[in-house]
């Protein structure tokens, strides 16, 4: 029996909308029940690589089912674009969705050489919510106007300039989320982002070096990942931050972590905690803290947070980046004061790949040692040697626990 | 966790026990919690759902209240941590959507529509359209049991009026 066809038709049109648009459009001669449904199916995904055939043909599919595609509301267009594409083609296919309330829009183009997206993709997308650009140039524009978009991801773009991002941005009045990755010559010196309605901000730099100046006083979420730049400024205290993210190799981070002291999960990897700790903040709210253990300073920079951070509930290390071999490790120095953390709130402390270095098993003593409410400890060894691991693991079960309820899990 | 126990009746008359933090995965179950239409002696009937199909609905509600309650608990997982949790997540629904018959995955679509179960939803329509994927309209009719009610005349002429989609 034809369970399939006698489905409700939204379960149908769902089932096409999970399906790569030349799968969708053949259905059409399945049999009678079929033959329009096609043309109702609210997200459409176009892959030039799929099933492999020339661009000519491809293009050609594209323009005929957009054409004939009738859903009063599209939801969702997705190109993927790795072949000959030019601006030409995505100006029409832009243009043919024009009136279609379009809320998702998804370029990526899959190609050394970058697309000039088209003109139009800045003022006919009005009702648009998604925009996510990959690998494309960006022209310059007089007029821009994004009033419903909240999710703004550009991946490896190329643009005309500082000034456009500005613009982009600040015709987007609603933008919670917004992806920045960039890409080398993507003539951007300094990358402005002033957007009072942000929540979730995050940045890769790669190999880029420029800076970064964000103004966002409503930001949640905040993850900087392999910035390099010389600069990163913040205009305004960011007072609802919740959760960070910080992996910067730039030294001046003080005014940066300054002014997330509201966050509750932090993950860090900074190189140096004399420039880039500031003195005197106290991270009140946080709960967790992760510590990348990468950076010859990771061991004064824990001593700080551990100081500062008087309800810290987790902490765990993890080696994110491989070590440099030529920089000394740090030594461990007894502080002179117990953390006030370690006392009165710590309750589990986990270490990925961990090695059994000096430093390492001082800190985990000393943890251990002082640790008034700890309940857990996971230790994970770097090592599979057998012999290696067991040996760490008579060296810890060997340290005095100062919480009677502290579990040592070892693996 | 509420331990909350409640009961839920298939059309056929039989009966199951489901913690009630599972059975909230259903949103109209959830519903009929919230505006306490639910009497704590006395099951939930369920009109539209059998006996062998609803037990496999509270097996997918059971399996993910379990995954809810370990991101929970692991909240700063890492991201290796994080896949391979997800990596679990994706081998549990790939067997149990492959230890079912087409016919019983129809089933459970229908189910999970009337129960209005968003995840359980998403995941029989993929499994469905990965039966579509790739494949010739002959190859999906055959897999299917579509009939083909065009004449060969009609068919040919859609294929032609519609080259560019068939050529």
């Amino acid at each position: 029996m034809d369970r399939l066809s006698q489905l409700p038709e939204a379960l149908l049109l769902k089932i096409l909308s999970l399906l790569p648009a030349k799968d969708v459009v053949l259905t059409m001669v399945l049999s009678k029940r079929w033959e329009l449904l096609w043309m109702l199916v609210p997200k459409l995904v176009y892959d030039d690589s799929y099933q492999d055939f020339e661009y000519g043909r491809f293009s050609r599919f594209v323009d005929r089912s957009l054409a004939l595609h009738e859903a009063p509301v599209l939801d969702a267009l997705h190109f993927n674009l790795g072949k000959t594409c030019g601006t030409g083609d995505i100006r029409v296919w832009i243009k043919t969705v024009d009136k279609r309330c379009l809320r998702e829009l998804v370029i990526e183009i899959d190609n050394k050489s970058r697309v000039l997206l088209p003109r139009s993709l800045y003022t006919c997308c009005e009702t648009l919510v998604t925009l996510k650009l990959n690998n494309a140039v960006l022209v310059d524009v007089t007029s821009l106007s994004f009033p419903s978009l909240k999710n703004l991801s550009l991946v490896s773009i190329k643009y005309p300039g500082d000034e456009l991002i500005i613009m982009l941005l600040s015709s987007c009045p609603v933008l919670e989320d917004l992806v920045v990755k960039r890409c080398a010559n993507d003539n951007v010196t300094i990358l402005n982002v002033r957007v009072s309605s942000l929540k979730c901000f995050k940045i890769t730099n790669m190999d880029v070096d420029f800076g970064v100046v964000i103004d966002a006083p409503s930001l949640e979420c905040l993850d900087i990942v392999e910035y390099r730049s010389e600069f990163c400024v913040i205009e305004n205290s960011m007072t609802k931050i919740v959760e960070a993210s910080v992996c910067i190799s730039c030294a001046q981070t003080q005014q940066l972590l300054g002014s997330i002291s509201s966050v509750e999960r932090l993950y860090l990897c900074i190189p140096s905690a004399k420039n880039a700790y500031p003195v005197g903040s106290v991270f009140d709210c946080l709960e967790r803290l992760t510590l990348c253990t990468c950076e010859t300073v990771w061991l004064d920079l824990l001593m700080c947070v551990l100081r500062d951070s008087p309800k810290l509930r987790a902490l765990k290390f993890v080696q994110d980046h491989d070590l440099r071999p030529h920089e000394p490790r740090p030594s461990w120095n007894e502080p002179i004061a117990v953390p006030e953390c370690l006392l009165t709130s710590l309750e589990t402390l986990e270490w990925v790949k961990y090695e059994g270095t000096e430093e390492e098993k001082e800190v985990v003593a000393f943890i251990l040692r002082n640790g008034s409410c700890l309940k857990k400890v996971t230790i994970s060894s770097k090592s599979t040697d057998l012999d290696k691991k067991l040996e760490m693991l008579k060296e810890l079960s060997l340290l005095f626990r100062r919480s009677p309820t502290c579990q040592l899990a070892f693996n | 966790m509420s331990s909350n126990m409640i009961m839920l009746k298939s059309s056929d008359g039989a009966s199951f026990e489901i913690e009630e933090a599972a059975a909230r995965k259903s949103k109209i179950i959830a519903n009929m919690i919230e505006v306490e239409c639910v009497d704590e002696d006395k099951a939930i009937p369920l009109q539209n759902v059998t006996g062998n199909i609803l037990a496999l609905v509270i097996e997918y509600c059971n399996k993910h209240i379990v995954d809810d309650d370990d991101d929970v608990a692991t909240e700063e997982a890492s991201e290796e941590e994080e896949e391979a949790k997800k990596k679990k997540v994706d081998d549990w629904e790939a067997e149990f959507m492959n230890s079912m018959s087409l016919e019983t995955m129809f089933e459970l679509l229908l189910a999970a529509n009337y129960l209005n179960i968003k995840s359980l939803i998403d995941l029989v329509c993929q499994t469905i359209a990965n039966n579509i994927k790739d494949k010739t309209p002959e190859e999906v009719r055959k897999i299917f049991s579509i009939e083909n009610d065009f004449t060969p005349e009609e068919e040919e002429e859609i294929r032609k009026e519609n080259a560019w989609a068939f050529g």
